[in-house]
């Protein structure tokens, strides 16, 4: 790939003003404890970071990960540069969306359907074998999630786009 | 008469090994030093380390003088460090600190020990017999202790002391004490000392994982430990017997062992952006010696960012330990360490190799912790009313790394620069010693060099008549357990003996006094003093004797109670005295058959010359005449300067080379003591500490002079390495990184047109094939380049091509700052480099990103090469012409690469600064201090006295086959071909006794270890044996 061509420079600009993001020095501390990383594909938080530091602006409008995180913060807590890598996913997300109107909605019947994007594991047998209950999903407490669904039905964005719920 | 001027006085607050070694500088330069410690003890973290790289072995008693060792005091140093000018003070603290430089009031604080060292005499049966038991913290909580112990397990003496919080008073020590040592009431005392000089050598605080929140994720069991705990599980006297490596939890083997780099360092989230230095070399050793110790099936990971290996030798090891243990080395941090249901620990990491995540487990976690800021400095801040600098450091001078800026007098060594490591320790504590006596030099004070007592001629033809003196070690009767009668009597009917005398307490005023008063009415020509603890005692005693007109040589001191403290007999049985019987014999034996020994006194020529005109050797040649030396300084070029001072106008840690050489040309030149010869090398130089001739020969001319002086310093520097890898020389594009410095100075290259710059690091350098080690200065040479490009033209792209980020210690700042500038770090490994092509009309690099492992090719305006450091092509020439050594890489070879980083084998002889290896200039700087100190440590005398006890050789006897020049150590032995026989250079040997066990022919002899002497001490002991099995 040439970089020349390839690369905006100012993308971190575009995305993640603060700069915080330059400290970055690919230590992996954000993607070794990230839950979000035993997904197919994994969320590799550094490669991000590196995607936006390059400027490879087309690879990173096509990644899903962004998506999959779970917003544990664990990365935020452990990254010893203070990158700010979770708020850096949200600025991402944002940033896809603003560039790529097929992100919102599809990301909105996701949340509309299921009450949060991804589907995510939940450890059934781990926590069998250690004797613990097993973890209820916002999905499968169908009280909470039509409170959920009428708080988002207030926001601009979801009521602006409720055909596409379908229901 | 002028009145005399006071001895000049040195506080050294802190007896780490750096403090340790500046207080031994300053007293073998005849200054008094009062060396404190807040801690019971001395040693500071060596004490607690069995092991160093690169010999794996302790070797801290090299730090000890090696001329005159016979008036100084070599002991095991791990056990204690004993000197006639230095005060040991363990165990206090500085209250308060008045006054200024030359004139420093200095309240100190003495906390109680609760038992009295000077009267103790140490069975130990007060800690048998005390009920409380606590965590050892020397042992980091490993081990238990009782409440009134030993601080160091092997130290010597043992200088017992009772933790006041955790002794319930309950007097059960006090009851089985027999000389009355310990007092429960005992009070902390202040004293006041007034000194001209104050060196801070406290060290600074360490990471510890139990206070940091950053390393709860990783301390989640007791086989999670730090890395100097694991050094106490894998020493002798630490946690497991014989040092086997175990899980803490339930003592099971440890097979499967991590380690985790940078814990707590390298963290800007938590405000300590620097890197701690040590700990990448502490691992690589630490996981070497696991495989040795645990056995070969211990399996050892290293979790690390960037393997930190700027130091000499530091890249080799590496090396080894990869290839030859098999220790693995993964690049990545992992977030923390999970427990599983066994108890094992589990490690979830991203292997950059395969791009995958693995999930490992492990049985026990070493965190490589490092330190903490700065409790240490802003405590000496706020006693001395000094300034921090903005890191939180106390603020030296721009180009020092030991003198305390505004604050004459003030001194700091050791890991107050940040943690460092052995051989910079020793440095660092030689040259604030160095600087301290520059300063003492100045204020006019005067320093001790001591009036030798006239050796009495030795009555050796007379038969030998000894003189048997026991000391029975206080008034109280049964303090030692030995019957004194029955011991006189025995010893009394062995051939040779005059007479047993006892008295009280050797070690006390009276005790001497009865001593002086014996000799003076003897008839014996031989004295031999039983005693506790002789290392302590022994030159006292003798100079009692030698006053007393006995030849010292002729006098021994012997450890008359060891006995009973190794445990082998019980106290206070028949079995003791009988024990003692024997052993006093075998002492009477050895010293029946000892022959006296002279000592020659050797005249000082008080000239230096330095080699090397360049910031090293003008420091050097400036810090010696500044103390009244007069300095030859030899140049090989036609100007002074060398390669920093000629070419490099800044450093990215802000110094200014070209402006401060200048400057110090300046002085060199105006001063009176100092003549600089140019155009010229060094052909031949013959003599040995104290008196050389150096035939100086000028290139130019082919003119020769000859220099007599009494030291050398070989500060020769070193130069930019030259490559054609990468397209070097084929393109003006393609440049080296002094030539883009240059080329930025200048002007000559407008940073303003410039879009994409790339650097590759490392460039014929870390290689097999090329240099094999790290020429340290690259990656802050590269990143200066690249901030000034950036600060120049903020829209240029920087991308920096590396393999390890070589920014150690508080050069991490500028590693962050370049980052922070938006300068790319993309990481290459040795078996995929970068590709340089000449483009159309650009270089094209294409290089592998490993992040996302992807290819990528930038089309560069310019490509800047970090081409490493190359030895000069003269050292070799020098180490013929001085008869050192070089290393495989062309540097000058050191002592011992850790314990004397600034001398050479061959006494006399010093390094400093690029000739040792490379390295930034302020640590050249400091070097060149520490050179000078060793040098004026002789040079400030006017006589050496070579050692009595040296070894000899039976030239009737020898065959010339020179196995012992080659084993000798100390380079003391060469072969002489004109006279066909073997010299010894007294002032060299050590009387380690290799060439005599080497010698075939038993031609070699240490002087008071012949075999006679030896053969009638073993009769002695056989002797003994014999009596026991024919009573049994």
């Amino acid at each position: 790939m040439d970089l020349q061509e390839a690369s905006n420079k100012d993308l971190w600009k575009d995305i993640y003003k603060t700069g915080d993001l330059h400290f970055c020095f690919n230590c992996s501390t954000c993607v070794s404890g990230c839950p979000a990383s035993h997904g197919d594909p994994p969320l590799l938080v550094r490669n991000l970071a590196r995607l936006v530091i390059l400027g490879l602006e087309e690879e990173l409008l096509q990644e899903d990960t962004p998506w999959a995180c779970v917003s544990c913060s664990k990365c935020e807590e452990m990254c010893p540069m203070d990158v700010k890598p979770f708020e850096m996913i949200l600025a991402i997300r944002q940033w896809q969306s603003a560039n790529d109107e097929t992100r919102v909605p599809q990301a909105i019947v996701e949340i509309y359907k299921r009450g949060y994007t991804q589907a995510v594991g939940v450890n059934k047998e781990l926590r069998e074998s250690l004797g613990l209950p097993p973890l209820k999903t916002l999905t499968e407490n169908i009280e909470q999630l039509e409170l959920f669904r009428e708080m988002l039905m207030k926001t601009k964005v979801v009521s602006e786009n409720d055909y596409m719920f379908g229901e | 008469m002028a009145d005399k001027k006071p001895i000049g006085t040195v506080l050294v607050a802190g007896a780490g090994i750096s403090g340790i070694k500046a207080a031994i500088e300053l007293a073998e330069s005849g200054y008094k030093v009062v060396l404190t410690d807040d801690s019971p003890q001395i040693g500071g973290i060596l004490a607690k380390l069995d092991y160093q790289f690169p010999t794996d072995h302790c070797g801290m008693c090299r730090m000890l003088p090696l001329v005159g060792r016979e008036y100084a005091s070599q002991y095991c140093m791990r056990k204690s460090l004993f000197h006639e000018n230095i005060e040991i003070m363990p165990f206090t603290a500085i209250a308060s600190v008045q006054g200024d430089g030359g004139n420093y009031k200095v309240q100190l604080l003495k906390r109680a020990r609760f038992v009295d060292p000077a009267i103790c005499n140490e069975m130990g049966e007060c800690i048998d017999v005390c009920p409380v038991e606590v965590d050892d913290a020397f042992n980091h909580g490993l081990t238990k202790r009782k409440a009134i112990y030993q601080p160091i397990p092997h130290n010597t003496p043992k200088m017992l002391l009772i933790d006041k919080d955790a002794c319930t008073r309950c007097g059960e020590c006090v009851k089985v004490c027999t000389t009355n040592a310990i007092n429960l009431d005992a009070r902390d005392e202040e004293e006041t000392r007034e000194v001209h000089s104050i060196i801070l050598a406290s060290g600074v605080k360490l990471y510890n994982t139990r206070e940091f929140d950053d390393a709860k994720s990783y301390a989640v069991s007791p086989d999670v430990v730090s890395s100097l705990a694991f050094e106490r599980m894998m020493s002798g006297s630490g946690s497991y017997k014989g040092g086997e490596i175990r899980r803490p939890s339930d003592g099971k083997p440890a097979k499967n062992i991590a380690w985790v780099q940078c814990m707590g360092s390298r963290n800007r989230r938590q405000k300590r952006d620097y890197c701690s230095s040590i700990c990448c070399m502490f691992a690589l050793k630490e996981a070497v010696l696991a495989k040795e110790y645990g056995g070969a099936d211990v399996e050892t990971t290293i979790f690390y960012m960037d393997m930190r290996t700027f130091g000499k030798g530091f890249q080799q090891y590496r090396d080894k330990a990869v290839e030859e243990h098999d220790v693995q080395l993964i690049r990545c941090r992992v977030q923390g360490v999970s427990l599983n249901t066994d108890g094992s620990l589990q490690m979830r990491y991203f292997d950059p190799e395969t791009n995958e995540f693995s999930v490992n487990d492990y049985d026990l976690v070493v965190l490589s912790t490092g330190q903490v800021p700065f409790e240490t400095h802003k405590k000496w801040a706020d006693l001395l009313g000094i300034p921090l600098d903005s890191r939180g450091l106390l603020a030296t001078a721009p180009e020092s790394k030991v003198r305390i800026a505004g604050k004459p007098g003030l001194f700091l060594c050791g890991s107050l620069m940040g943690l460092t490591d052995v051989s910079e320790a020793m440095v660092s504590g030689t040259a604030a010693a160095g600087e301290a006596s520059k300063f003492l030099s100045a204020y006019g004070v005067d320093s001790t060099r001591e009036e030798a007592i006239p050796e009495p001629p030795a009555r050796e033809r007379e038969l030998p008549l000894i003189s048997v003196v026991l000391c029975r070690c206080g008034e109280k009767a049964g303090a030692t357990g030995l019957d004194y009668e029955m011991l006189g009597a025995a010893l009394g009917r062995i051939s040779g003996v005059g007479e047993v005398l006892a008295i009280d307490s050797v070690c006390r005023e009276e005790g001497e006094a009865a001593l002086a008063d014996i000799l003076g009415k003897t008839q014996a020509n031989r004295l031999l003093i039983g005693a506790c603890q002789p290392f302590m005692y022994r030159r006292k005693l003798k100079n009692v004797a030698r006053q007393a007109g006995f030849n010292s040589s002729l006098v021994e001191v012997f450890d008359l109670f060891g006995i009973a403290r190794r445990g082998m007999v019980e106290p206070s049985t028949g079995d003791w005295t009988l024990r003692a019987v024997a052993e006093v014999r075998a002492e009477i034996e050895k010293l029946k058959y000892k022959p006296a020994l002279q000592v020659s006194v050797l005249p000082i020529n008080q000239t230096a010359l330095v080699v090397g005109g360049g910031i090293g050797g003008m420091t050097a040649a400036l810090s010696l005449a500044g103390r009244g030396v007069p300095v030859h300084l030899v140049e090989k070029g036609g100007q002074l300067g060398g390669y920093l001072g000629n070419l490099v106008e800044h450093t990215v840690d802000g110094l200014a080379p070209v402006a401060m050489a200048k400057d110090m040309q300046l002085k060199v030149l105006q001063n009176k003591k100092i003549t600089v010869h140019l155009n010229c090398e060094v052909e031949k130089s013959v003599g040995t500490l104290g008196s050389f001739e150096s035939k100086l020969s000028f290139g130019d001319t082919g003119e020769n002079t000859y220099l007599h002086h009494g030291a050398v310093i070989l500060a020769t520097g070193g130069r930019e390495g030259a490559t054609t890898e990468y397209g070097y020389g084929s393109s003006e594009t393609v440049l080296t990184q002094s030539e883009l410095k240059q080329g930025l100075a200048s002007g000559s290259i407008d940073a303003s047109e410039l879009e994409n710059v790339v650097m590759i690091q490392c460039v014929g350098s870390r290689e097999k094939e090329g240099r094999r080690y790290c020429s340290r200065i690259c990656c802050m040479g590269a990143i200066g380049n690249a901030l000034k490009i950036k600060e120049m033209n903020p829209d240029a792209r920087v991308f920096i091509l590396y393999r390890d980020v070589m920014t150690y210690g508080f050069y991490e700042q500028y590693y962050t700052k370049a980052r922070a500038a938006g300068i790319i770090f993309i990481n290459y490994s040795l078996d995929n480099k970068p590709q340089v092509e000449m483009g159309e009309e650009k270089p094209v690099v294409r290089f592998t990103d490993p992040v996302l492992n992807l290819e990528m090719e930038i089309q560069a305006d310019l490509v800047a090469l970090s081409t490493g450091v190359d030895p000069v092509d003269s050292n070799r020439r020098l180490a013929d012409a001085f008869g050192v050594v070089l290393t495989e890489d062309g540097f000058l070879a050191e002592a011992d690469s850790k314990w004397r980083p600034v001398e050479f084998q061959k006494v006399g002889i010093y390094l400093a600064g690029t000739a040792h290896s490379p390295m930034p200039l302020r640590s050249v700087i400091m070097q060149a201090e520490a050179a000078a100190q060793k040098a004026y440590t002789y040079l400030s005398g006017r006589e050496v006295h070579s050692a009595a006890v040296t070894s000899t050789v039976k030239d009737a006897l020898c065959i010339r086959c020179q196995r012992c020049v080659t084993i000798c150590p100390y380079g003391a032995r060469s072969y002489n071909e004109a006279d066909d026989c073997i010299d010894i250079d007294a002032a060299a040997c050590q009387a380690c006794g290799a060439c005599a066990v080497e010698c075939q022919n038993n031609a070699a002899e240490v002087k008071g270890w012949s075999d006679k002497q030896l053969m009638a001490v073993l009769d002695a002991k056989l002797m003994d044996s014999l009596f026991s099995s024919a009573a049994g």
